[in-house]
């Protein structure tokens, strides 16, 4: 037995001339919570589907807990499903819907009964057996499918985009609670979901995605803080996000020219001339009317201020013709003048993301 | 106008569409239990017609043929539509819109051209007129209609109730007996409640298949009217009409339920 529980080899998946899934590899470890993130059509869900068995791929081997599961039906794998619109089957009750899985194994009356209700109570809805799908609320609908996926002791379960349809305040409470199930079982989880914010709270790692491909594979904070191409950098959180020149190389740091306005940046192996993207975090940047020592710094003047509550956002027009967006906190007292004063924007060298894709 | 006006005269019109609709099958109920032999003047209340319907050898024996003829044709023709309109929603193939739009021309081809192909074809394939003849005719008009109601009733259906059953470990037998068939039943039986009223309505095509000795009961009615209207057909469409509503109406309520 190997640490990967999955392991995508160069998976592809053909529809005539449509590429929905190209050449991913993604080794899924042991009892982890991966996330596959990306927006709709981005092929995180084939990517599921190929894992589940749906669909088989045109190119590339998956493989469960070390098995080639190549041609291998969805009900001869030990992998189980969430569905998106929880697929409750409506002709059944609760018991009946989180039984079928043992019913299909000849499993006997009396363990069945006795899993059921373990089942009810793992997702908190012991007495609901009873009902019929169409008597429950969302949430609930979306326990009752977990618990019938999970009844069969699967050694992956594949969640896809499972809160879509619930409101805001249930769908972080969900978010919670799932994690706490996974880390409770142990089971390796491979959650889908285009909702960044959620990818970030609930994952180990996140595979981000983006037509067919993979774009970077990591922890949340490394997607977050390092992004390896501008699709992380811009799908992940709010960014500020420039084309520029490398103009100068030294030891330890590089100069990057932003239309007009060079900037230094970490050294990052750059050469001289070539085309890079500096991605820098909203949070990063600080205003002064000074540049400051050792630090990047470009001058403006204000555009917009927006207020959100916890944060204050400021939009600044540069010098370069660029504009810059700005987040501090809200309770600190601003010292500008808004109309009139020039300000220049600083942050750390190592703050901005350099990017060559 | 006056609303108060515009209400009045649509109720006297709405009236008038429904007395227009249903003044003829009342007629042909009341006159039923008259006393008379004629079917013109009121001269009390009799169920006598009834009783000499029930003593008639000949319209005993069309009834039997009737309902043997009806169940084997809705039978027969309810597995086949079902898994034609499962086999068309689930599949995709080459030519697939033509061979699904040819599953329907049957509905629009004119009854009587259907007649004269159907009795053309069993007699070049030299089988003999009789029950047989008229179930598999009956089995031939009835599955476009089956195909329809089944087909809306998948239009409907989750795809992704039969992906969750095979994923929790049944093949696809035992996904269609335990999930797609409970689910799309209504839709099926409503498809066969359907079949089996055409069958028993059916008057055009049989009149061209059936044999001497295969009499059905619309049949029956049809040369018993030759010799006038006697109030013992209007006994005999009395009951046959009670029959059909019932297992419209029953159609119709399952239709219904389907679509919640």
């Amino acid at each position: 037995m190997g640490d990967n529980m999955v392991q995508l080899i160069n998976i592809s998946k053909n529809y005539g001339d449509n590429i929905a899934v190209d050449s991913v590899s993604i080794d899924i470890k042991r009892g982890e919570f991966i996330t596959l993130l990306g927006p709709s059509g981005c092929g995180k869900t084939t990517t599921l589907r190929l894992i589940a068995g749906f669909e088989q791929p045109t190119g590339g081997a998956v493989l469960l807990d070390g098995e080639p599961v190549e041609g291998k039906q969805p009900h001869q794998r030990n992998v189980n499903t969430v569905f998106q619109n929880y697929a409750l089957f409506p002709h059944m009750n609760v018991s009946d819907n989180i039984a079928f899985g043992l019913r299909m194994k000849k499993t006997p009356r009396e363990q069945i009964k006795q899993k059921v209700s373990e089942m009810l109570s793992l997702v908190q809805l012991e007495g609901y057996g009873g009902r019929m799908p169409d008597q429950l609320s969302g949430g609930q609908k979306q326990r009752i499918a977990i618990a019938r996926a999970l009844i069969n002791n699967p050694k992956v379960l594949l969640l896809d985009e499972p809160l879509g349809a619930l409101d805001l305040k249930l769908r972080k409470q969900m978010q919670l609670e799932l994690k706490h199930l996974q880390q409770k079982l142990g089971i390796t989880f491979v959650y889908v979901t285009h909702d960044q914010e959620e990818a970030l709270t609930m994952s180990d790692r996140i595979a981000v995605m983006n037509r067919g491909r993979l774009e970077q594979l990591g922890y949340p904070f490394d997607i977050y803080e390092k992004p390896e191409t501008r699709f992380v950098a811009d799908f992940i959180g709010e960014t500020n996000l420039y084309q520029g020149k490398v103009s100068q190389v030294s030891d330890s740091i590089a100069l990057v020219d932003l239309n007009g306005s060079v900037v230094h940046v970490a050294r990052n192996e750059l050469v001289c001339g070539e085309t890079v993207w500096l991605a820098i975090r909203p949070e990063r940047i600080k205003i002064s009317f000074w540049p400051e020592e050792g630090k990047a710094a470009v001058r403006g003047r204000f555009k917009e201020r927006i207020y959100v509550g916890s944060v204050l956002k400021t939009v600044l027009k540069l010098d370069n013709g660029m504009e810059m967006t700005v987040s501090e906190q809200a309770l600190q007292p601003f010292i500008f003048d808004p109309d009139s004063d020039q300000v220049f924007v600083n942050w750390e060298p190592e703050d901005a993301v350099v990017m060559r894709s | 106008m006056n609303s108060a006006v515009f209400r009045w005269t649509s109720m006297v019109y709405s009236f008038l569409i429904y007395l227009f609709l249903y003044v003829p099958i009342l007629i042909l109920i009341v006159f039923s239990f008259n006393d008379s032999k004629l079917n013109a003047v009121w001269t009390g209340f009799t169920l006598k017609w009834y009783g000499k319907l029930l003593q008639n050898q000949g319209v005993l024996e069309a009834t039997k043929n009737s309902l043997y003829v009806a169940f084997f044709s809705t039978v027969i023709s309810t597995m086949i539509g079902t898994l034609a309109a499962v086999g068309m929603y689930r599949y995709s193939f080459k030519g697939k819109s033509v061979l699904d739009g040819l599953l329907y021309i049957p509905v629009v081809i004119p009854e009587i051209v259907l007649g004269v192909a159907l009795l053309a074809f069993f007699v070049m394939i030299k089988m003999p007129l009789g029950l047989l003849t008229l179930v598999l005719a009956h089995i031939t008009f009835s599955i476009p209609f089956v195909v329809v109601v089944v087909k809306a009733r998948l239009e409907g259906f989750d795809r992704s109730l039969e992906e969750a059953a095979m994923d929790l470990g049944a093949n696809q037998l035992q996904t269609f007996l335990k999930i797609t068939f409970p689910v799309i039943f209504p839709g099926i039986l409503a498809g066969a409640l359907m079949a089996l009223t055409l069958s028993l309505d059916d008057v055009i095509i049989s009149f061209f298949v059936a044999g001497p000795s295969s009499t059905t009961l619309p049949l029956k009615v049809f040369s018993m009217v030759k010799f006038g209207v006697s109030p013992e057909i209007n006994a005999l469409s009395t009951i046959l009409l009670l029959f059909v509503i019932t297992i419209a109406v029953t159609a119709e309520k399952l239709r219904i339920k389907q679509e919640k």
